[in-house]
């Protein structure tokens, strides 16, 4: 083509695309498309030639994971019988989380590292749409490694901070978080977890300045080499916001549902069970089914405060269904 | 005739025997190990294989945890199966339906593997400081002593030196080749069986192993990989619940 033999630098390199672009026209030919469908790792390859430009054939893309971003996107769909986080009463909502989160680590000395992970999550209810958000923020880690045995635990240094914006105005605010982990292997299928937690939460009103201290426990249990069982617990301690259709001393009228629904803040521990798997069915691609119960106990205090208004009650419960399918870039 | 018991709890009985269900502590052991998992530790000698799921065969016949893999033993895995098993310093696994010849010499009780033709299957495979050919259908891979994952299939090899140096080669185009020098996943290529001359060796995306694998094998052997962390990137994606 005539078009090649142009000085201009911009054809030039339009002439070296659609020389690239041949070269993998000819790659993608190498099987035909049904020889493909019944070979994956032949589709891999013509996806991989596809999507990576020029990586395939030239040098020009880092070495490294030329063709992974390493973002990782949840869609997780969930199912809240107890959305006011109430006793009374109990309202029920469906909502749809899209998250997508990116890690950069940066090594400190051959035991150590640097781990900060960006997010960007929106939460979308189906009936109660003042509940749905967007939140922003980081997490910044410190993490060591004595050794790189294989039961070697991981001891880890976290602070989060995050931006929430809410269609409920109330609830617009901050978290912060900040705390230590462990992390090791029991056996080669079991794998321990364990944290405490410091959390703030600074919202528009008062009623969700709240905070609390937790301990985290989670083991994860490989059925198979890509079936996980998971079972964590939590606990936490300190504030607890709730929802009811009393109006016994706070006042303030929760914007996140119709009628007449004021929220509260009282003391009290809250335990979080979870119960899920996860299923990777490639290493870029997971479907995770899980369970959590959310059981809420207030305090004697607050529970002496509320039977002054007549309610007598111990806390509230929660179950929460969820499916997710989580992609890595 | 029939010689089944008619009794259905007697057919449980029998079936639970023959499972070696009342054999006693070691069959309890190893059916704890195998729900729940192990510590892993380096083999002893004279074991070789350290985790068996499904079916495997070694030179033909069914292979057990007791069995002993040589260095000119051929290995083949079932339907969804693995196996993860010692032959001198190396430590392997591999992975379901893979067919596999080792290469290698005995010298004073020692095993000394110096190749292998992976003719079919996946393999993920650690040594150190022994020289050793890896054969596929279109792959020839010089090995220095490394970290590898190999996947054969008659189209295409997918190979990863996940650390470690490594000449590769595609068997039907000598002029394809590629030294890697990796310390981590740095560089996975497909070699492909057929291609324009020099243009057999494509840059591949890093697939279907973990730096868990690479940790749990190397221990098998009595040592560490080179890397202190593992990468949760090359597992599957797990969900944050704010862990």
């Amino acid at each position: 083509m005539k078009i090649y033999n142009s000085k201009n630098t911009a054809m030039k390199n339009l002439s070296k695309r659609i020389d690239e672009l041949q070269i993998r026209l000819q790659l993608a030919s190498f099987a035909s498309v049904t020889r493909m469908i019944r070979r994956p790792i032949s589709l891999a390859v013509l996806l991989c030639v596809a999507f990576s430009g020029s990586s395939a054939i030239g040098s020009e893309v880092p070495e490294k994971f030329s063709s992974q971003l390493g973002i990782q996107v949840d869609t997780i769909y969930t199912h809240d019988d107890n959305v006011t986080r109430g006793y009374t009463p109990l309202l029920s909502d469906n909502s749809i989380e899209i998250s997508a989160r990116k890690s950069l680590i940066v090594p400190m000395t051959g035991h150590s590292r640097t781990v900060v992970t960006g997010t960007l999550d929106g939460n979308f209810y189906q009936f109660y749409k003042n509940l749905s958000h967007i939140s922003g923020g980081i997490k910044g880690s410190v993490e060591y490694r004595g050794s790189a045995e294989f039961t070697a635990p991981t001891y880890s240094l976290f602070l989060t901070a995050f931006l929430d914006q809410y269609n409920s105005r109330l609830r617009d605010g901050q978290h912060y978080s900040a705390g230590i982990s462990f992390r090791r292997p029991l056996t080669d299928r079991i794998r321990f977890y364990a944290a405490l937690n410091d959390n703030k939460r600074k919202g528009a009103s008062p009623i969700f300045d709240d905070s609390d201290n937790s301990i985290t426990l989670n083991l994860d249990f490989d059925l198979t080499r890509t079936g996980t069982v998971y079972l964590g617990g939590e606990l936490h301690h300190g504030d607890i916001v709730t929802t009811n259709n009393v109006n016994y001393f706070s006042n303030v009228w929760d914007d996140a549902f119709p009628g007449a629904l004021f929220c509260a803040k009282l003391g009290g521990k809250t335990e979080i069970y979870t119960l899920g798997y996860n299923w990777g069915f490639s290493s870029k691609d997971s479907i995770d089914f899980s369970m959590r119960k959310i059981k809420s106990t207030l305090d004697s205090s607050s529970s002496s405060l509320l039977s002054n208004y007549g309610i007598w009650t111990s806390g509230y419960n929660t179950n929460q269904y969820s499916i997710a399918y989580l992609k890595r870039f | 005739m029939n010689h089944e018991p008619d009794d259905p709890r007697r057919r449980l009985l029998i079936k639970a025997l023959a499972a070696g269900f009342f054999s006693g502590g070691l069959s309890a052991k190893n059916a704890m190990a195998g729900i729940f998992g192990s510590i892993p530790s380096q083999l002893p000698s004279g074991q070789s294989i350290y985790r068996l799921t499904g079916s495997a065969t070694v030179n033909g016949k069914d292979a057990t945890l007791s069995t002993r893999i040589g260095p000119n033993d051929t290995i083949q895995t079932g339907k969804n199966s693995e196996l993860v098993f010692v032959v001198g310093g190396n430590s392997m696994i591999l992975r379901s339906n893979s067919h596999i010849e080792l290469k290698g010499k005995e010298t004073l009780g020692t095993f000394f593997l110096n190749g292998m033709r992976l003719l079919t299957g996946k393999l993920l495979s650690v040594s150190r400081h022994q020289a050793m050919q890896v054969h596929t259908v279109t792959a020839m891979i010089g090995i220095r002593g490394t970290g590898f994952y190999v996947e054969s299939d008659p189209e295409l090899t997918y190979f990863c030196t996940c650390y470690g140096t490594t000449d590769v080669t595609s068997s039907n185009d000598p002029s394809s080749k590629e030294t890697v020098v990796s310390q981590h996943h740095d560089r996975p290529l497909y070699i492909l069986d057929k291609a324009k001359s020099g243009q057999g060796i494509l840059r591949a995306p890093f697939i279907n192993h973990t730096d868990q694998e690479l940790m749990l094998i190397e221990t098998l052997v009595g040592r560490t990989p080179p890397f202190v962390f593992p990468m949760d990137d090359y597992n599957s994606p797990r969900r944050d619940f704010n862990y």
